[in-house]
C-alpha cells in the first residue's frame, strides 16, 4: 500500500511515498497511487470535520464526538475497500492520516490548519505493531456503532474505550452491544457511577478475567456466544458492580 | 505386667541443624538472609492507616555476661506496623482447630501464633512466607557453643532468640525461641510488667547463662526479635558497613518509593541510613529526555494479548561507575535486578546472562533494573524460591520475562554501539542442517512440507480396547489370574463405506517384543467394528488356549492393531503389570492436544478456499470416571461448545484413557465466499491463527488448555516448521552458556528459539572430533553434538507445554507412529516417554526420565530407519 508521508520542513510542505509493496528502484514508482490515496484521505478528514459540526449540540462529550467522527468517517469513505489496502496492515495508513493532521496538508499542498484539531496533539505516531493501538484504530473501531449507542456503552469517556479495545477478546461488537443494553438498564445514578474510568476499568478486567484473549479459559470468547447467551452472561458478571452503588 | 496406653508425642528434631539448612541454602549466603526476611515480615506488616514508611531499626549492642566475656546482641525492631496481634496458640490448640475446621491454618490476625508456629500458612495467604524463614535467618546468627559434646567430641550448639512485641491495645508480651538442639517457645509467654522487667534487666530462665537484655521496653506499637550471641560473621558484618550494603541491594526501590525506611546503628553511634544506590537516584527513568546512557521500557506485555506486563526495564552504562559488589558472592548490583513487589530477587548478572551483548570493558558500569505491574507481581509469588533469592523457571511467563530483559539489553548495546562490526558473523553449521533433517524424518516425519513419509490419509481411524482387570483399583496381574471382557472397537470416518479390517491382540513385553495373540476379521457397519475376544489367563509360560506367557515380572502392554489392506491404521495399548506394583502416578490428571492438518493438499500453509481437520484429544490419567466439558475454537468459530466428554478411570499404572472430537473438512476463506457454505467454514484474515481448546472439570476449572497454530495464507514461520524451534549460535567468548537453552514465544517473536553455546566445551570438542574420523560410525563429532541437542530440547519444550497447561501436544508430535511394528527400540522409547509424563511432578524422576528418553531417541538415531 503506497502511502503518502507529508512533513513540514523550512522549505515547506513536502512528502514521501512509504510502501510495503515491492519495488524495482524506490517507493517513487508508486507516488501516483499515492496520491490517489491523499486525496481520498482528504475527504475523509473533511467528512470528519463536518461530522464534528452536526453533532457538535448533541452534548457528546468533545473529545469522543471527534473520535467517532473520524471513525465513522474513515468507515464511510470506502478507503478500506481500496484494492491497494486488502491484506495489508493498516498502521502506514494511520501514520499517514497522523502526518496529514499535524501538517494540515491537503494534496493540493495547501495546508488547512482545522485538521490540527482532528488528532489529540500528545498522541504519538503509531508505534510499531505488537504495540498498543493507534489513534485511529480505536476511531475506526469506535464507529463501529451509532454517536449514541457508542456514548451510550462508555459514557463517553475515551479512556472507557481504551480500557476496552484493548483487551482483544472484549472487541466485538456483539459485546459492545450487550454491555449498552446492560447499561441501559440501570438506574441513571448507577450508570453514571459505572461510566467513572476507575470503575469502569474494574469491569472491563472483570469481563477480561472470564473472557482472557489467550491462555485457560481463552476457547469460548463473547464472539462465539449467540443471541441472548451473551447479555445473560454478561449480566452475571457486571450485576455485583451494579449492586455495590444501587445499595449506597 | 503393666500396660500402659501408647499416645503420641513430637519427634525428636535437630532444629539447630534445620535452621542451618534453611539458611545455608540463601545462595548469597546468611547475611543476605538476615537482611532479607527480618525487614520482609515487617514490611508484610505494615499497619493500615498509617502515614508514612514502615520502619526497621537494626541495632547492635554490646553486654557484658556474667563469666566476664562479652557478647553481641542484635535488636531489629519494626515500628508503624501492626505488632504481633493474636493469641499465643499451643500446638495442642492447632491440632484441636484442625480437627474442628477440618483446615490447618492460622487466621489473618494471628501474627503471634503464624511468628511461634513454623509451616503454618494464615488464611488469604501462599504458603510462601510460611516457612520459617524469617526465624530461622535470626536464630542462625545466635549459634553458640553449649557445654554438650557431640559424636565427634566438638561442642554442640544452640540457638536463642527472644521477641518482645506492643499492641496498639496496649498489650506487651516477651516470647523466647531455643534451638538446644529440639525446637522450644516460652508458653505462655511473659506479658506486661513481667515481660517489661526481662526486658530491663536480663533473661535466665534457661539452662545456659543469663543473657543482659537492658534494653527499653517498647513503647509504640511494633516488633522487636533480640538476637544474643550475634556470630562473629554478623558483628564483622555490622562493623565493616557490609550489613547495610545488603540492606539497600535487597529493599533500595521500596525505601525510594518511600513505602521503607531502614536504619543500622552500632551501639550509641549515630544511626546509618539505608539509601538508594547513587545511579538510582532521583528516579532518572522519569527525565522527560532520556539521557544517551539509560533505556527505559514501559509497559510490556510478556507476549501479544497477554494480560502479564512488566513495569519497567531500565538500563544504565556509565563508564565512571566502578563495580560495587560484594565480592566472592554471585552478582548483586552488575546486571539487571529483577524487583518484585520493590523487594530485590535475583540478578541477570552482566557476565553471565548478557556477555553476547555487554563487552567485559562496559561490565563494571552496568546497572539495570526491572519492576513488573500488580498482577504480574502476584503471579511471580508462587514462582519465587522460600529464600526468596531467585525466581522457578518452571513456568512460561517467566521465561517470557527474560526473553524481554535480553532483548532490551540488546538493543541497550546496540544503542551503545558495542555490536559493532567486530562481532563475528553468524556462520551457518551445515552439520547442523544435515542432521535437522535426519531428527525431523525419525521423530517428526509429518511436520513439515515436503518431509512427510505419506499423505495424511483421507479416512481417519481410532479403536478402543476395554478390559477387566482382576483388581479394580490396579493394573497389576499375578501369575494365574486371568483379564476378562476384552473387547476391540474400531472406528473410520468417515463413515463412507464397510471396510474389511482386521483386528489383532498382541502382547509387548517389557523389551518391547511383540507377539500376536489372536485375530480377527470384520468388515465396519457405520464406520464401526466390534471384536470380543476371550478372557486371557497370565502364565509363564503358556500351554493352552486362553493362556498368554509372561515369563518375567514387569510392564506388558495388550496391544490391538487394527490392519487394512496389510497396512495398521489405528493402534490402542494397555498396560498390565505382571507380579509388580505399577509405579505412582505423579502428574496431572487431565490434559488435551489438538491435531491439525490440510485436508486439501500436503503442506502446512492453508489456502483461501482449502479444507483443514482438527481433532481435540481428551486424556483422563485418574482412576475415577469422569465428565470433563470442552470448549474449542478458531478465530470466530466455535467447535466445541460445552461438549462433554464421559472418559472412563483406569487402574493405577494402566494407559490413560482419552476421547477424541473430530472436525472434518473446516472451509478456510480470507474473504466472504461468494457461494452459500454448507459444512462448516470461517473467515479469518490472512496470518497466523490458533485453534484453542479449554477442558473444564466438574467445579467449571480450567483442567487443561492447548493451543496450535495455523497458517493462513502465509508460511510457518522460523521455528515452526520442522522442529518446534529456531535454532542460534551465541558467538560471544565467556559467557560461560549452557550447553543449549530453549527461549519461550515472547513480545512478537511467537516462536521457540534454541540457543546453543559455540564456546561450550562440548561444542568444542565436537568441532574437534570432526577432525579425527573414527572408523565405521556416522554418529561423532558435531553431528553427535546436533543429534543430542535437538533431542533434549524437543523433550524440554514438550515437557513445558505439558507442565504449563496440560498440553500434551508435544509429546504426541514426536511419539505418534501407529505403524511401528515390532520394534523394541521403538516401544522403550514410547514406553520412557509415557513414564516422563505420568512422573513429571518428581523431579529427581523426571530429571532421570528425561536423560533416559534423550538416550533412546539417539539411539533410535544412530541405527536409521527400519
Amino acid at each position: 500500500m503506497p502511502v503518502k508521508i507529508w512533513e513540514a520542513g523550512k522549505n515547506g510542505l513536502s512528502s514521501r511515498v512509504v510502501t510495503d509493496w515491492d519495488t524495482i528502484w524506490t517507493s517513487e514508482e508508486y507516488r501516483e497511487d499515492a496520491e490517489e490515496l491523499d486525496q481520498h484521505l482528504d475527504g475523509v478528514l473533511d467528512d470528519a470535520l463536518k461530522r464534528i459540526r452536526n453533532s457538535r449540540n448533541t452534548g457528546v462529550p468533545p473529545l469522543f464526538l471527534r473520535a467517532w467522527a473520524v471513525g465513522r468517517a474513515l468507515m464511510e469513505s470506502g478507503v478500506f475497500d481500496s484494492p491497494a489496502l486488502r491484506n495489508e496492515r493498516r498502521q502506514i495508513l494511520w501514520k499517514a492520516l497522523a502526518r496529514k493532521c499535524r501538517t494540515g496538508a491537503r494534496s493540493t499542498r495547501e495546508e488547512d490548519r482545522r485538521w490540527l484539531s482532528l488528532r489529540p496533539s500528545k498522541a504519538r505516531e503509531p508505534r510499531r505493531e505488537g504495540g498498543r493501538l493507534d489513534y485511529f484504530e480505536m476511531c475506526w473501531w469506535l464507529a463501529e456503532q451509532d454517536l449514541q449507542d457508542a456514548t451510550d456503552t462508555f459514557g463517553g469517556s475515551i479512556r472507557n474505550v481504551w480500557q476496552m479495545l484493548e483487551r482483544p477478546a472484549l472487541r466485538p461488537i456483539s459485546l459492545r452491544r450487550a454491555l449498552k443494553k446492560w447499561l441501559g438498564s440501570q438506574p441513571q445514578s448507577v450508570r453514571q457511577k459505572l461510566y467513572e474510568p476507575a470503575v469502569y476499568a474494574e469491569m472491563m478486567k472483570e469481563l477480561r478475567r472470564r473472557w482472557p484473549d489467550r491462555g485457560p479459559g481463552s476457547a469460548k470468547r463473547p464472539v462465539h456466544y449467540e443471541g441472548e447467551a451473551l447479555s445473560t452472561e454478561l449480566e452475571k458478571l457486571l450485576t455485583p458492580f451494579a449492586s455495590r452503588f444501587s445499595q449506597i | 505386667m503393666t500396660v500402659t496406653a501408647s499416645r503420641f508425642r513430637a519427634p525428636p528434631c535437630n532444629m539447630v541443624q534445620e535452621v542451618r539448612n534453611i539458611v545455608l541454602s540463601y545462595k548469597m549466603g546468611p547475611l543476605r538472609a538476615l537482611a532479607q526476611d527480618p525487614v520482609q515480615n515487617s514490611y508484610d506488616a505494615c499497619r493500615q492507616g498509617i502515614i508514612g514508611p514502615v520502619r526497621v531499626e537494626y541495632h547492635l549492642h554490646e553486654r557484658r555476661l556474667d563469666s566476664g566475656d562479652t557478647m553481641f546482641l542484635l535488636t531489629v525492631q519494626d515500628r508503624n506496623t501492626t505488632g504481633l496481634l493474636g493469641p499465643a496458640l499451643s500446638t495442642e490448640d492447632l491440632q484441636r482447630r484442625a480437627e474442628e475446621t477440618g483446615y490447618l491454618r492460622l487466621h489473618p490476625d494471628e501474627n503471634w501464633a503464624a511468628w511461634e508456629a513454623m509451616g503454618y500458612t494464615k488464611i488469604g495467604e501462599d504458603d510462601l512466607g510460611s516457612r520459617g524463614q524469617g526465624k530461622a535467618s535470626f536464630l542462625y546468627h545466635s549459634s553458640h557453643p553449649t557445654a554438650i559434646h557431640g559424636p565427634d567430641r566438638h561442642p554442640l550448639e544452640r540457638m536463642v532468640i527472644l521477641y518482645d512485641s506492643l499492641l496498639e491495645d496496649g498489650l506487651y508480651r516477651l516470647g523466647v525461641r531455643l534451638a538446644r538442639p529440639d525446637d522450644n517457645i516460652l508458653s505462655p509467654p511473659y506479658e506486661g510488667e513481667r515481660a517489661r522487667r526481662v526486658v530491663q534487666t536480663a533473661w535466665t530462665d534457661w539452662e545456659g547463662p543469663a543473657i543482659p537484655l537492658a534494653l527499653e521496653p517498647l513503647s509504640e506499637a511494633g516488633t522487636r526479635v533480640i538476637v544474643p550471641f550475634l556470630s562473629e560473621e554478623a558483628v564483622e558484618a555490622f562493623r565493616s558497613g557490609e550489613m547495610v550494603q545488603w540492606l539497600e541491594r535487597c529493599w533500595w526501590r521500596a525505601i525510594q518509593e518511600g513505602r521503607l525506611e531502614i536504619t543500622v546503628r552500632l551501639g550509641s553511634g549515630q544511626p546509618v541510613m539505608v539509601g538508594v544506590p547513587a545511579w538510582w537516584r532521583n528516579e532518572p527513568w522519569h527525565l522527560s529526555s532520556l539521557p544517551d546512557n539509560i533505556q527505559c521500557d514501559e509497559d510490556i506485555r510478556l507476549g501479544p494479548g497477554s494480560a502479564l506486563k512488566i513495569k519497567r526495564i531500565v538500563l544504565l552504562h556509565d563508564s565512571s561507575l566502578p563495580s560495587d559488589e560484594v565480592s566472592d558472592i554471585p552478582v548483586q548490583y552488575s546486571g539487571v535486578q529483577l524487583l518484585k513487589q520493590k523487594q530485590w530477587i535475583e540478578t541477570l548478572g552482566a557476565a553471565e546472562k548478557f556477555a553476547d551483548f555487554i563487552p567485559r570493558d562496559k561490565r563494571p558500569g552496568f546497572r539495570g533494573f526491572v519492576e513488573f505491574d500488580r498482577r504480574l507481581d502476584r503471579e511471580l509469588r508462587s514462582e519465587e524460591s522460600p529464600q526468596h533469592d531467585i525466581f522457578l523457571r518452571n513456568k512460561l511467563f517467566v521465561r517470557q520475562i527474560d526473553t524481554h530483559i535480553k532483548d532490551a539489553v540488546h538493543r541497550f548495546a546496540e544503542s551503545q554501539g558495542w555490536l559493532g562490526a567486530e562481532a563475528p558473523p553468524v556462520q551457518e553449521d551445515r552439520v547442523a542442517q544435515e542432521i535437522l533433517g535426519t531428527v525431523v524424518d525419525t521423530f517428526l516425519p509429518e511436520s513439515i512440507t515436503g518431509r512427510r513419509t505419506r499423505r495424511r490419509p483421507a479416512v481417519i481411524w481410532t479403536c478402543d480396547l476395554d478390559l477387566d482387570f482382576p483388581r479394580d483399583d490396579s493394573a497389576r496381574v499375578e501369575w494365574g489370574e486371568t483379564i476378562r471382557n476384552i473387547v476391540a472397537t474400531c472406528r473410520h470416518d468417515p463413515a463412507d463405506q464397510r471396510r474389511d479390517v482386521r483386528v489383532t491382540l498382541s502382547i509387548v513385553d517389557p523389551n518391547g517384543g511383540q507377539t500376536e495373540v489372536v485375530s480377527r476379521g470384520r468388515v465396519t457397519s457405520n464406520g464401526h467394528a466390534e471384536v470380543e475376544f476371550d478372557d486371557i489367563t497370565i502364565v509363564r509360560v503358556s500351554h493352552r488356549h486362553g493362556e498368554v506367557g509372561c515369563w518375567q515380572p514387569g510392564r506388558y502392554r495388550l496391544r490391538i492393531q487394527c490392519v487394512l489392506e496389510g497396512r495398521v491404521v489405528t493402534s490402542t495399548n494397555r498396560n498390565i503389570y505382571v507380579s509388580t506394583d505399577p509405579p505412582p502416578r505423579i502428574t496431572r490428571d487431565y490434559a488435551v492436544d489438538i491435531s491439525v492438518h490440510n485436508a486439501s493438499t500436503d503442506r502446512v500453509r492453508i489456502n483461501h478456499g482449502e479444507a483443514i481437520n482438527v481433532a481435540m484429544t481428551v486424556t483422563n490419567r485418574t482412576s475415577n470416571a469422569t465428565t470433563l466439558t470442552v470448549n474449542g475454537s478458531l478465530g470466530p468459530l466455535l467447535l466445541a461448545d460445552s461438549v462433554q466428554v464421559v472418559l472412563p478411570g483406569r487402574p493405577q499404572g494402566d494407559a490413560p484413557s482419552s476421547g477424541m472430537m473430530r472436525y472434518m473438512g473446516i472451509r478456510i476463506f480470507t474473504s466472504p465466499p461468494q457461494q452459500p457454505q454448507t459444512g462448516l467454514s470461517v473467515v479469518l484474515e490472512p496470518g497466523r491463527h490458533s485453534v484453542v481448546a479449554d477442558v473444564y472439570d466438574v467445579n467449571g476449572e480450567v483442567v487443561a488448555h492447548a493451543t496450535k497454530a495455523v497458517f493462513i495464507e502465509t508460511d510457518p514461520e522460523r521455528g515452526e516448521a520442522g522442529l518446534p524451534f529456531e535454532v542460534k549460535p551465541r558467538e560471544e567468548e565467556g559467557g560461560h552458556y549452557p550447553i543449549w537453552e530453549l527461549d519461550p514465544p515472547a513480545g512478537e517473536r511467537t516462536y521457540w528459539l534454541l540457543w546453543y553455546a559455540r564456546e561450550h566445551p562440548t561444542y568444542q570438542a565436537a568441532v574437534a572430533a570432526d577432525r579425527s574420523r573414527p572408523e565405521g560410525s556416522w554418529l561423532y563429532g558435531r553431528r553427535h553434538f546436533w543429534v543430542e541437542t535437538y533431542c533434549g530440547a524437543l523433550v524440554e519444550w514438550a515437557l513445558i507445554l505439558y507442565c504449563n497447561e496440560g498440553n500434551q501436544g508435544g509429546f504426541k508430535l514426536f511419539t505418534e507412529r501407529v505403524e511401528g511394528v515390532d520394534d523394541p527400540l521403538w516401544e522403550n522409547y514410547q514406553t520412557k516417554v509415557e513414564d516422563l509424563m505420568q512422573s513429571y511432578l518428581d523431579p529427581l524422576k523426571c530429571l532421570t526420565l528425561q536423560r533416559e528418553v534423550v538416550s533412546l531417541m539417539m539411539y533410535l538415531i544412530r541405527r536409521g530407519p527400519r
